[in-house]
């Protein structure tokens, strides 16, 4: 009987192995399908007497033969290559929408200050005015059309980031359910696995990989854990998490991977590496958002620049210069930079915007501000991309405060701001959608400056002045209009330099061309360099003039020899750094009574900060009486003169001249019919003494620098009396500078600081004598004036970012660099990951792959042991047959 | 090493994409005949092209700028040639007029030529440039820069604006010369005198006061640098007037009968007042050592044709014309002066454009070198691409056809 039963082994044995072969012959083209292998065992033997007897064969394990190393390997090779190549198809083309002449910024920037340019070469041409709103409108279009291309990009981005979420949970899902049907399936504990759910479960792994990082755990069950990423959990033997989009395309903001069903929500976004996940992500944080940023930067800053430039300059209708572009901290814009996270607590009350304050410092990051507690003023600001914490602080307890970023500020207006707020905060991201042009038509182009010189044609001297530079309009440190030029384009006041000698002058304001008058504050006594170029009025934004309006000044002399009157004064000055805000305070300055305006000047001018220069002016009016002797002295020089009814100018000069102690002393002497103006340019006493003769009478008057209507005058009547006069000094202080005093003698004790910057600068040259004049004036007409324009249009070639080391150009051509250079990267990563990821798929194959040829010789083999086991059960059966028929 | 069926096919279809996608960016090189496609390609290349194709369309601007100055400037230096031309017809007219004795007749007909060339010069002065605007007018190119005023004197009436343009990076070149240096601010051979009319006077028609002459230099030397103010006040229903020294207000006609067209003769000046003027009116003579051309012009023409036929009025006429060519000599020296300027302007110009074309050349041989295809190289590139492809082809046609099934 055994032998029927050896020989049904066999065929039962090898009718399994055939149906394998077919079953993998069938599956040669399935997904993930690991080839399956029939093990063979033979039957225990029977004991006999004469040994043992084969019984034939059986089925130890259908197994498939499936490596999970190899599996492991495959899984990481998918997750590398496939966020490679999305990454590559997010950039693809990218690259070309920057670099192409036709779509990016480049062109239309470069032919923007070409049209300037032009425009500049014929300031008065209408239709080249025109061209250049034209050329704007262009770019503003052009912006606008890159912007708007960059943001369907980050639409499509997410769109992909949202179904690669919903693959990833349906994935999650199906391997969830597979690990239960697997631990439950029949046979486990004999050892006999069910393969095809193993196959199921693996392809949905690998599948998973391809979206995002995979690790896989497998428990004693049989189930597998599932962590994606840096190590979030997905798959838990039976259960799985669900992942989510945040927002929507309508809303501001960024949007954010959260886990859903496992508690609260939460942000994991961080979290994600590989897979086209990571890829979407890797593109839509590092690559998309930068660059959206970084060309708002662009548009941000040649807004800031045109517009600081532009309203410099003075416009075809005599006005100064209106923005050129939209301003780019207008309310609505400014607000639209910050937005609130969606579960801020309520009320729905927050108020905050983000000014931009430089853009030269501004970079392209885009921020988390996040208020931290335990209290309600802690903050905490983060780089929005690597996560960096860029600042920590405390806001200040009454709205509104300002946070104060490099190039930017955030300013919280109002509203109930408290811990666990979040908010995102983009200055730049909007800049290019933002941008627009404000002019509306080329007569508005600045392309004049508002000021102007002249030359008066009677000027003996050789001194020649330029037409001026415009510095600012406003101050650069509080952003305040300044005054000298009002918003219709006028100098306000229009003014006079009047040479007092050839290394003295001053500058009057001439409203009325009939009654010069002082400027506020006054420049009555500037130092002229002959020979050399020398800047008329301050370039130093922030620096001030105090004048010497105490006691001293209506002080007009005493008759004590040598003594002008004036009272001791302790001075001193704090510096306050504008960076830093700390305020040092400099050794006190001790003026000693009766000192000369000079040696006030020379003490004053050792403190840091501090340059002053002194004056004294006297006029002699109403001489009378015979035989006086008048002797005039200046700082030990000693001039006498015989004056017999009138006194006349040219025979005090003559004296002066043939006295040579004068001759180092700077003096001028003026006689305009009614009197004498004697004039020491350095600040000495000057000392008037009447001796003898009879009669004698002088007015001596102490000219009010500040007023001229407002003289001071002393009358020298009986024989032998003396004056001694002493002079102003009017203290230039640089910004941050500050003086007080410790009484009114000399300056008041805390004198106001006057503002000596006017925004504009003239170089005045050569040799001016005595008595020349310069006058300056509005440029109103100046149709064929081109400063601006020629300002403007060099605007191209200047340094503006990063500290004003990158241009426009070099700015977007950075950016499409970039852009470039990561493309190029990510192909050859893609390739490279390509190649990775075909070698452990060969392995794979090698290990788990059909291949029909070999299938097809085992169909032979096992064919071939079936009809050979067949045949063993017909001899068997031939041999009973036999034995029958023996006993017949 | 096992192989299995799915992958023969699968590796297979690869190698022909691979090989495709080759091939078709071949193609595009070849099509486009660029080397750098997009910025991916060569990123650092495709940023030194952009840089070099700006630096291109710079450099056309200049030269497109360069041209326009070059006719502005070119228009300039004509017209300082017109002007010097009529400079040398007026003193060819005056040598004329100081030779040998002439009738009152013919000084009139030489006044006449005179205020001909005189005219020919203002329109000179008021030319307008290729764009439109007046060449000599400084900031203020919109209106004609010399005109009459009240007394009909000529008067300049732009600025000192000094325009520039940019014709090569860093480098700029002033395109103008203002009318007040070209033509008004001229040194006088002696000291001169310009009159004009207070602004505020009250009169309407205006009155005027003539350009005047001296007609005495002995005297008018003496009492210059003073300048002298006309005052007008009435009595009884006369006019009368006075003048004074501006400086320290001493009198030397006080309150005289007016009337209008006689001449007023002080201090070595004689000039005239025309017309109805009010009280309070007022009127300067203002000495200088400058004197526009126009001021030259007319002072000769005054002088031909009001000095008297007397000894006294013979010297005066003398000294006119002495002062008239020294003046008009200076008048020449700073036309030629500015035309000189004009010229070394120009040549600077056309040495600018050289470099400017010379550097365009370089950059687009270096834009060349890095943009474009060498095709020889990306012809022979397609056809191995072509062969390696059609090999692909054949052999995995060949491989794929194989199957022991086939046998059994």
């Amino acid at each position: 009987m055994s032998l029927i039963n050896i020989g049904l082994t066999g065929i039962r044995a090898n009718q399994a192995a055939l149906d394998t072969t077919g079953n993998n012959i069938s599956n040669a083209n399935t997904d993930g399908y690991s080839r399956q292998r029939v093990d063979f065992a033979s039957n225990p033997s029977q004991a006999t007497g004469d040994g043992y007897i084969g019984q034939g064969v059986n089925i130890a394990d259908i197994q498939r033969l499936n490596d999970e190393f190899i599996n492991t390997q495959l899984r990481s090779d998918t997750t590398l290559h496939s966020e490679q190549s999305s990454l590559l198809q997010n950039l693809s083309g990218l690259d070309d929408l920057l670099g192409n002449e036709n779509t990016g910024l480049n062109q239309s920037l470069t032919q923007l200050f070409g049209t300037l340019q032009s425009a500049a070469e014929n300031p008065s041409s209408g239709p080249l005015r025109a061209q250049v709103l034209n050329q704007a409108d262009s770019l503003v279009a052009r912006f606008s059309s890159v912007d708007s291309q960059l943001r369907d990009r980050e639409d499509t981005v997410n769109n992909r980031i949202q179904s690669d979420l919903s693959e990833i949970n349906s994935l999650a899902d199906g391997i969830a359910e597979l690990n239960l049907a697997i631990a439950e399936a029949p046979g486990r504990a004999q050892g006999r696995e069910a393969n095809d759910l193993l196959d199921k479960r693996d392809e949905k792994l690998r599948q998973l990989s391809e979206l995002v990082q995979v690790q896989s755990s497998e428990n004693k069950d049989g189930t597998v854990d599932v962590n994606i990423g840096k190590g979030q959990g997905l798959v838990s033997k039976g259960s799985s998490a669900t992942l989510a989009l945040t927002g929507s395309t309508e809303l501001a903001g960024k949007r954010e991977i959260v886990t859903q069903g496992i508690g609260e929500d939460r942000a994991i976004t961080h979290e994600i590496t590989g897979g086209s996940l990571g890829g979407n992500l890797t593109f839509r944080d590092e690559v998309l958002e930068p660059t959206i940023n970084s060309i708002g930067r662009i548009a941000i800053g040649l807004s800031e620049t045109m517009n600081g430039q532009h309203e410099k300059g003075l416009d075809l209708n005599g006005q100064l210069g209106r923005n050129f572009f939209t301003d780019i901290n207008g309310d609505e814009v400014a607000r639209g930079r910050i937005t609130p996270a969606q579960g801020n607590p309520g009320p729905d009350d927050r108020e905050a915007r983000v000014n931009i304050t430089d853009s030269s410092k501004l970079g392209t990051a885009s921020y988390e501000l996040e208020f931290t507690g335990p209290d309600d003023r802690e903050y905490r600001l983060r780089d929005a991309t690597t996560g960096e914490i860029a600042k920590t602080g405390k806001i200040s307890d009454s709205l509104p405060s300002t946070i104060s970023m490099d190039g930017f500020e955030i300013k919280l207006e109002g509203g109930s701001f408290q811990a666990g707020d979040k908010f995102t905060v983009r200055p730049t991201y909007s800049g290019a959608q933002d941008l627009g042009v404000a002019l509306s038509s080329g007569d508005d182009l600045a392309l004049a400056l508002p000021i102007r010189s002249e030359t008066n044609s009677g000027n003996q001297g050789s001194g020649s002045i330029n037409q001026g530079t415009m510095l600012d309009v406003r101050d650069p440190v509080t952003g305040r209009r300044l005054d000298s030029i009002n918003q219709k384009g006028e100098l306000t006041p229009p003014m006079e330099i009047r040479f007092i000698s050839e290394t003295r002058y001053e500058v009057l304001d001439v409203s009325d061309p009939a009654n010069p008058k002082a400027l506020e504050p006054p420049i009555n006594n500037a130092r002229f360099e002959p020979g050399r170029t020398n800047q008329i009025f301050s370039g130093e934004p922030g620096s001030s003039r105090i004048t010497m309006e105490g006691n001293a000044l209506e002080e007009i002399g005493t008759t004590n020899p040598g003594e002008n009157g004036y009272g001791a004064q302790e001075v001193t000055v704090r510096t306050r750094d504008p960076e830093t805000g700390r305020i040092t305070t400099q050794p006190p300055v001790d003026l000693n009574a009766n000192q000369s305006a000079r040696e006030i000047a020379d003490k004053l001018r050792n403190a840091e900060g501090v340059d002053a220069s002194a004056y004294t002016e006297i006029r002699l009016e109403e001489f009378s009486g015979d035989d006086v002797q008048l002797t005039l002295k200046v700082a030990g020089a000693e001039a006498t003169l015989d004056v017999n009814g009138a006194l006349d100018a040219q025979s005090l000069q003559q004296a002066i001249d043939d006295s040579s102690d004068f001759s180092a002393l700077d003096l001028t002497v003026v006689n305009d019919g009614d009197g004498i103006n004697l004039r020491s340019n350095t600040g000495e006493d000057i000392q008037i003494d009447l001796d003898g003769g009879t009669g004698p009478q002088l007015d001596v008057v102490k000219i009010n620098p500040y007023d001229a209507t407002n003289n001071f005058q002393a009358e020298l009547n009986p024989t032998d009396d003396s004056i001694t006069v002493g002079g102003v000094v009017d203290p230039e202080l640089a910004d941050g500078v500050r003086l007080t005093a410790n009484n009114d003698n000399i300056f008041q004790s805390a004198p106001t600081n006057q503002d000596n910057y006017k925004g504009f600068q003239f170089e005045l040259s050569g040799n001016p004598e005595a008595g020349d004049r310069f006058r300056i004036l509005s440029n109103q007409n100046g149709t064929s004036d081109n400063r601006n324009g020629l300002a403007l249009g060099n605007l191209n070639a200047k340094g503006v970012f990063e500290g004003g080391s990158e241009s426009f150009s070099d700015a977007y051509g950075s950016v499409v660099e970039d852009v470039g250079s990561r493309t190029r990267t990510a192909q050859v990563d893609e390739e490279a990951s390509r190649t990775l990821k075909e070698q452990s798929q060969a392995q794979w194959e090698e290990q788990s792959g059909v291949n029909l040829d070999e299938e097809a010789g085992k169909l032979v083999q096992f064919q071939n042991a079936y009809s050979a086991s067949a045949q063993v059960v017909s001899v068997a059966r031939e041999l009973f047959n036999t034995l029958i028929g023996t006993f017949r | 090493m096992r192989v299995s069926t799915s992958q023969i096919f699968n590796q297979g279809i690869q190698q022909f994409q691979n090989l495709n996608s080759q091939q078709a960016r071949t193609q595009e090189q070849i099509a486009t005949g660029k080397e750098v496609l997009k910025p991916s390609d060569d990123p650092v290349a495709s940023t030194r092209i952009v840089q070099l194709k700006d630096d291109l369309s710079q450099t056309d601007k200049y030269l497109e700028t360069i041209g326009l100055t070059q006719t502005r400037l070119e228009r300039e230096d004509d017209t300082l040639s017109g002007y010097t031309d009529s400079l040398a017809r007026a003193r060819e007219l005056m040598v004329n007029a100081g030779s040998g004795s002439l009738s009152q007749a013919d000084r009139q007909s030489i006044a006449g030529e005179l205020r001909q060339v005189k005219d020919q010069m203002v329109s000179l002065a008021n030319t307008r440039g290729p764009e439109g605007e007046h060449l000599f007018g400084g900031f203020q190119g919109g209106e004609k820069p010399f005109g009459e005023n009240v007394s009909g004197n000529i008067e300049y009436r732009g600025d000192e604006g000094q325009r520039s343009v940019q014709i090569d990076t860093g480098v700029s070149l002033k395109v103008n010369d203002n009318g007040k240096e070209t033509f008004v601010s001229i040194p006088s051979d002696r000291p001169t005198f310009t009159t004009r009319a207070a602004g505020t006077n009250q009169a309407d028609p205006p009155a005027r006061i003539s350009t005047g002459v001296v007609s005495n230099r002995e005297d008018f030397e003496q009492f210059y640098p003073d300048d002298l103010v006309i005052e007008f006040s009435e009595d009884a229903g006369n006019k009368q007037y006075s003048v004074k020294s501006r400086e320290t207000g001493q009198v030397f006609v006080d309150k005289a009968d007016y009337s209008s067209g006689n001449p007023i003769e002080v201090n070595g000046v004689r000039f005239e007042v025309s017309g109805e003027p009010e009280v309070g009116d007022s009127f300067f003579v203002e000495t200088g050592d400058q004197q526009s051309v126009f001021g030259t012009m007319e002072k000769m023409i005054q002088g031909l044709e009001t000095h008297p036929n007397t000894s006294a009025g013979r010297k005066a006429l003398k000294d006119t014309i002495d002062q008239g060519l020294a003046n008009l000599d200076n008048a020449e020296k700073r036309a030629t002066e500015i035309q000189s300027g004009v010229g070394s302007r120009l040549n600077t110009l056309e040495s600018t454009e050289q470099f400017l074309k010379d550097s365009e050349v370089l950059s687009k041989e270096t834009l060349s070198e890095l943009e474009d295809l060498d095709y020889a190289e990306a012809i022979s590139r397609l056809t191995q691409q072509n062969f390696t492809l059609q090999a692909a082809q054949q052999s995995f046609a060949r491989i794929s056809r194989l199957s022991l099934f086939d046998a059994l």
